[in-house]
């Protein structure tokens, strides 16, 4: 017995069992990353989502086809990986206001983290070592306090590294399959 | 470097001229277009299509408008513009110079 999730994909609806949910949301997310410097974006996303629900169709026409694991494996492999379909934009700048000029995304370490991860997190995006962010955070709080509170708005302020897919962000590595499935050995991220 | 790796590069180099070209003998829906290209090998992953017909829409090449589908929702029907014509000429006196060049590199060596 497993679980479903009910999607509306393409403007269809479609049931889909618990991982394979898993599966197409995070091959549509790390797709949306590789289009980052894309002009129309989630134009392009919802092109591909309708079609991605016409391949889908042939298999389950209705939503009481259950939608399984291998059958989005199939459809994933028609579209082709993140890697081959935004490939083009290597080259290009980043225009995505999330991501600096080097790719990278802020967010907050929770691996590396002496209080919240914002020194780690902000270390990554600037790539400076860690420890003299630190020190610059405790020299201005010593000053006269201001430090602390810095500190608390960059914490309230800046989203946490939760997924792997968020680490890679953040530190600026290309989100592949590859480098998802390394990060994932070496951390000790734990599925949501 | 694998030779598959340079071939889908090449074709990818072509890609956006094959777009336009398909497109010039009358329009068609994406579905056309990746049936099209897929059974002549010009593409492998349909994801490659849809970043290219959005930026050559946005370069003005071409146009869309959504048709209703007997089946599902509506789908976009994609036109060359006037633009799109006078850039797929271009591109097309550029590709018969390049073929020549490189068959007269090839025969030379």
């Amino acid at each position: 017995m497993k679980k479903t999730v009910t999607v509306s994909l393409g403007g269809v609806v479609f049931c889909l069992e618990e991982d394979a949910y898993h599966k197409l949301e995070e091959y549509l997310r790390r797709l949306d990353i590789s289009f980052a410097g894309e002009q129309d974006r989630r134009e392009i996303m919802n092109d591909i989502e309708a079609r991605m629900a016409e391949h889908l169709k042939e298999k389950a026409p209705t939503p009481e086809r259950v939608v399984n694991i291998i059958e989005v494996e199939r459809i994933i492999g028609i579209m082709g990986d993140p890697t081959d379909v935004g490939e083009e934009q290597k080259s290009q700048p980043y225009t995505g206001r999330a991501f600096n000029s080097s790719g990278k995304r802020l967010y907050r370490d929770p691996e590396n983290s002496i209080i919240a991860g914002v020194s780690s997190g902000l270390a990554y995006y600037w790539n400076i070592d860690p420890v003299v962010i630190r020190i610059l955070f405790v020299v201005i709080a010593l000053w006269g306090g201001g430090g602390l509170l810095i500190y608390i708005i960059l914490w309230i302020a800046i989203p946490e590294a939760r997924t792997v897919t968020e680490r890679l962000e953040m530190t600026g590595e290309p989100v592949t399959a590859e480098n998802i499935g390394r990060s994932f050995q070496s951390s000790n991220y734990q599925r949501k | 470097m694998s030779a598959e790796n340079a071939k889908a590069q090449m074709r990818k180099g072509v890609l956006e001229l094959c777009i336009l070209s398909i497109l010039s003998r009358g329009d068609a829906y994406t579905n056309d277009l990746i049936n099209i290209l897929k059974s002549s090998q010009m593409l492998v992953v349909e994801g490659t299509l849809y970043p290219l017909l959005t930026r050559q829409k946005n370069a003005g090449l071409l146009s869309y408008r959504w048709e209703e589908s007997p089946q599902g929702p509506p789908r976009k029907y994609y036109t060359l513009t006037t633009e799109g014509k006078g850039f797929l000429q271009n591109l097309e006196e550029d590709w018969d110079i390049l073929v020549d060049t490189v068959n007269a590199i090839r025969k030379n060596s």
